[in-house]
Formats: C-alpha cells, structure tokens, sequence
C-alpha cells in the first residue's frame, strides 16, 4: 500500500507495531521516554536498551534507517556527552589537562547522557515509521480532546495540522515550477554570498505566498460546500478502537516501568 | 437582503420538478479599494430542473462563475431570490441542506482536496454531515467505484493525475448524496485525456444516478453534450434552447465573443461555400456523416 506522505518518513508495514493503535503507540512510547530518564544504573539502563532495540527489530524497519535518523544529530550526542564529561566534577580523577578535568562520574555521565538520546531518537522514530501522518494527526485530536474542557480547539488544531500535511507536497511542487520560471528568466539563485542569495529568495516567495492565500481562498469555499461547519458533530471514517495487542503493549511497557524502578534499587545510581 | 431569517415560502409553481429557480437574481462585489461595487449579475433568471445537464456558457467575466456560486448559497443575491428545490438560499437555517443538495466541485482540484488519503478525503463531507462511521464506508466505497477511483482509495492524493484528482473530487461530492452538482470549469486545468475522464464520468452521474449537472465551461464541445444551454453575457441571460437550438446562432455568438463547437464552425463554412449541410451540426460524428452525405448526393 502506498501512503507515504513526505515528512515523519512513514514506512507502511504490517509488524505488530504498525497495526498498534496509533493513540496507544504515543502513550507507551511517552512512557518509554520518561524512563530512559529514570534508568539509573547499568542493570535499569541494560534492561531499557534491551527493550528499545527489540522494538526497534519487531518493527521490520531496516535498523538502517535508524541510523540515518541518528546520523543527522549525532554531532549533538557527541557534544552533550563531551560537555557532560568535562563539566561534572567528581572524587576519581581520571585524566587532567590544563583545566581540563575528566572523573570517572562524569564519563560515567556522559556515557548515560549519549545512550539516553540515541534511545530517545530511537523510540521517536519507532513512532514516525510506522505511523502513517494522517493516523498521527487522528490520535493526538484524541488525545488531547480533554483539553477541550480549557478551550483548547483542539479539532482546529488537528484539521490544520492535516491540511499543513496535504499541502506540503503541493507548495513543494509549486516552490519548483516559480523557481524554473524565475531562472528561465534570467534570475540568479545559486551564485553570490548569502546576503545575494537571501535576496535572490525574494521573487520566489513573494509569488509563492500570493498562490498560498489563493489556494487557502479555495480551499475555504471548497469546505464550505461540502459542509464544514468545525469540529462539533462531525464522525469520522475511521474510528480508532483498542484492540487486544494494545492492551499487550500497555502491560509490556508497563512491566517494563516496573522493572527499571526494580533495578534502580538493586545497585547505586551511576548518573543524577 | 430583507428576506434572510424569514422561513421560505415554497413560492415555486413547480417545486417538485425544478431543482434549482434563480428569480431576477442581482449581485455585486464590494470593492475593497473605495470604487463603486461593481455589479455582475443584472436581474437573471433561470431554472434548473430535476435529472437534468444544464451547460452554462459566456465568456471571462460574464458572471457564470458567479451565478454558479449563487446555486449552493456560496454567494447570496443583492437583488432577487434564488431557490434551491424550493428552500431559499438566503435562509440561514437551511445552509446545510442547500449544501447537501446541491454539491459544487471547481475548477483546481488540488485546492477542493482536503486529508492526505484518497478515501479520507472522499469522507469529509460525510463526516462534516455527522453520518455514523459504518454508514460513511458505504458512502465513501460508493462514491470511489462512481467515479472509478476504487483502486486508489489508499493513495496520496498529490501523487494522482489532474484527472484522477478531479474525480477524486467528485467523489467527494456524490459522497454527500446531492441532487445536483454544479461543475464551475472542472475541466480547465486538465489534459485533454483528464478532459476527457471527467466528462465521461459527469455523463455518468447524470445517466446512471440520475444527479441534476450544471456545467459551466467555456468548451464549446463540451456544451454540445448537454440537454439544454444557457448563454450569458454581461449579467444576463443572453440565449437558451438546447445545444442544437443555441449554437445554429453562429452570428449572434460571435458578436459576443463566444466560439461554437468546431463541427458547428466547419458545417457553417462549409454552407457559406454552397454545400448542401444542415446548419445544426454539434459532434465531429455529424459532421462527417453530414459531408459524406452531403458529397454522395451532390455528385
């Protein structure tokens, strides 16, 4: 089935995973990443490393792919964990240079602080892979239709978030065919200093923007006739239902939880 | 404008046969720059009825588009009434059922299509209408496999043709159940294949579920294929007969500015050379036939 909308990189799958209720899947994932902040010593840690990337495999996903989602911030990792290492200063004295101090409970540190953002990216992409935009935007309309109770608009919210996803591909291609008329009269985007460049920027956006409004005019009219009078006494086509593999998932993740708060208390804390 | 909130009076002689009345139907813009509104509609009248395709023809700036408009209450008259299967378009209570019955698809598809998925497009309308779930599946598989988008139910909208995304539109549309459809120009963006997609598949709405069709198109081919042809100009209506009837007037739509279907063109020149053709010649089929005919006897 092919239902791959540019952004949040979905890739359509049917491991257990996929099938999980979109709203569901948020919930444990949330949970999972408030706990890797809880693991505090190599057992707990161990026991949450072993869990992710056994997810990780179950969702069919190339681990590959999840490399690629970790190469585009693996220079952040590596800077949180070198500021990490020289900024905690603790009783064993490892190595000294200058003012450069490194302790053993600061790599001790750095090393939990690294794992726990390879994990968190991990469990982020879980999320992304193998939830399709359009399901995504369904369970949070859900999720945080409590909020309702404050005002929150929360339908609104939902309904632009899915037109912002319908129009990425449209106002992507329409970018390209104002930028090709642009060159094809003569105008410069690729050489000059940034200053140039922004500048160059200029006659793209403007006509891009004008199409924008033009379209959401359109559009507008569009809703109207087919009725769109906001959230109040609308259905939906698909209607999200926990099924039994939620409820799985809802007691392994919980299980989970139980067993790192177990473990924390079996040894000292490694990391604050 | 005195008659908005009122409850409409069913007015109508024939209510049950007429879809759609505008009656002496005035509109202007506002201006927004301090120049006089401009007026667009002088005081038209026609009728739309029942099971009926009814091609509304003039050129940039006649006011079709705006008439069209007028038809689900987008627009409301500054003058004149408009009825919609007798319920008053001005009448704020009945908006959702003038909207739901007569459905409008436009002239850029990519701007009627609202979710990132064929089949949860098709379902807005519906689920706008507060249909319950199991009743929209129906609705939505119905309304796919009548414009022959079935297949395509789980795709990305942004990666169909200009043709399939129109149909998907008028999916869309059907979805809510109308009694009519007005088409504001649905093919002018179009290949002439997704032209030619669309066309056949307002036919068959008309044919085989028997849903009204307002076509406004400035084709002249297209018209030809209609059951009756409106012409304005200028605000007004200008001719109305069938397709036969209107586009025999060859003088009088050239004077303005409109084109008649290329047959029509050529059985018209070919007259004027002293051809013996009937003047009231609509597809290249008749055309032909007319030529071959006319050719045969004439030796």
């Amino acid at each position: 089935m092919i239902s791959d909308i540019t952004i949040g990189q979905f890739m359509p799958g049917k491991s257990f995973i996929h099938k999980m209720d979109p709203r569901m899947k948020i919930i444990v994932m949330s949970a999972m990443i408030v706990f890797v902040f809880l693991a505090k010593n190599l057992m707990s840690m161990g026991l949450m490393t072993g869990f992710v990337f056994l997810s990780m495999l179950l969702t069919r996903v190339s681990p590959r792919m999840y490399f690629k989602g970790l190469k585009a911030i693996w220079f952040l990792v590596l800077f949180t964990a070198v500021l990490n290492m020289l900024y905690l200063r603790g009783d064993h004295v490892l190595f000294q240079w200058r003012f450069l101090t490194v302790t053993e409970e600061g790599l001790w540190q750095s090393g939990f602080i690294a794992m726990r953002l390879v994990l968190i990216i991990i469990i982020s992409a879980m999320l992304t892979y193998t939830t399709s935009p359009t399901d995504l935007t369904a369970a949070i309309e859900r999720l945080l239709s409590p909020l309702k109770l404050f005002r929150v608009p929360v339908h609104e919210l939902a309904m632009m978030m899915t037109i912002a996803l319908r129009f990425i591909p449209t106002l992507l291609e329409e970018t390209e065919k104002i930028m090709n008329a642009q060159k094809a009269r003569g105008a410069d985007l690729e050489s000059g200093g940034m200053l140039k460049r922004a500048k160059a920027l200029i006659p793209i956006l403007i006509p891009l923007f004008i199409s924008a409004f033009r379209r959401a005019f359109e559009l507008a009219t569009a809703m109207d006739c087919r009725c769109y009078t906001g959230g109040k006494g609308r259905t939906r086509l698909n209607v999200l239902r926990y099924k039994f593999r939620d409820v799985f998932a809802f007691l392994l993740v919980a299980g989970l939880c139980a067993g790192i708060i177990y473990l924390n208390t079996l040894a000292p804390a490694l990391v604050r | 404008m005195d008659n908005i909130n009122k409850p409409s009076e069913p007015t109508e002689p024939s209510a049950l046969e007429v879809q759609i009345s505008a009656q002496d139907v005035y509109f202007q813009y506002d201006s927004t720059d301090g120049t006089p509104p401009k007026e667009v509609l002088h005081g038209i009248s026609m009728e739309i009825r029942k099971g009926e395709f009814v091609a509304l023809l003039g050129h940039n700036g006649s006011g079709k588009s705006t008439m069209a408009k007028h038809m689900n209450a987008i627009l409301l008259p500054s003058g004149g009434k408009v009825y919609v299967g007798g319920m008053n378009t001005a009448d704020d209570d009945l908006l959702t059922d003038i909207r739901r019955t007569v459905g409008m698809v436009f002239q850029n598809p990519d701007n009627q299509l609202v979710a990132t998925i064929v089949e949860e497009d098709v379902a807005f309308g519906p689920e706008n209408l507060g249909i319950p779930s199991p009743e929209i599946r129906q609705l939505v598989d119905d309304a796919l496999k009548a414009v022959g988008m079935y297949e395509y139910r789980r795709h990305a909208p942004h990666k169909l043709s200009g043709g399939q995304k129109q149909r998907v539109a008028i999916a869309g549309i059907i979805a809510m159940r109308p009694k009519c459809i007005v088409f504001d120009e649905p093919t002018a963006m179009l290949d002439p294949r997704g032209r030619q997609e669309v066309m056949e598949t307002i036919d068959k709405l008309k044919n085989e579920l028997g849903i009204t069709v307002v076509l406004i198109t400035h084709y002249m081919d297209e018209a030809a294929r209609a059951d009756r042809v409106i012409v304005i100009d200028d605000g007004k209506l200008l001719i109305e007969g069938t397709p036969r009837e209107v586009f025999s007037q060859i003088a009088l739509l050239r004077e303005h500015h409109l084109d008649v279907p290329q047959a029509t063109e050529l059985a018209q020149y070919l007259r004027s050379m002293g051809y013996d053709i009937p003047e009231d010649v609509l597809t290249p089929e008749e055309c032909a036939r007319a030529i071959w005919a006319a050719k045969t006897s004439g030796q």
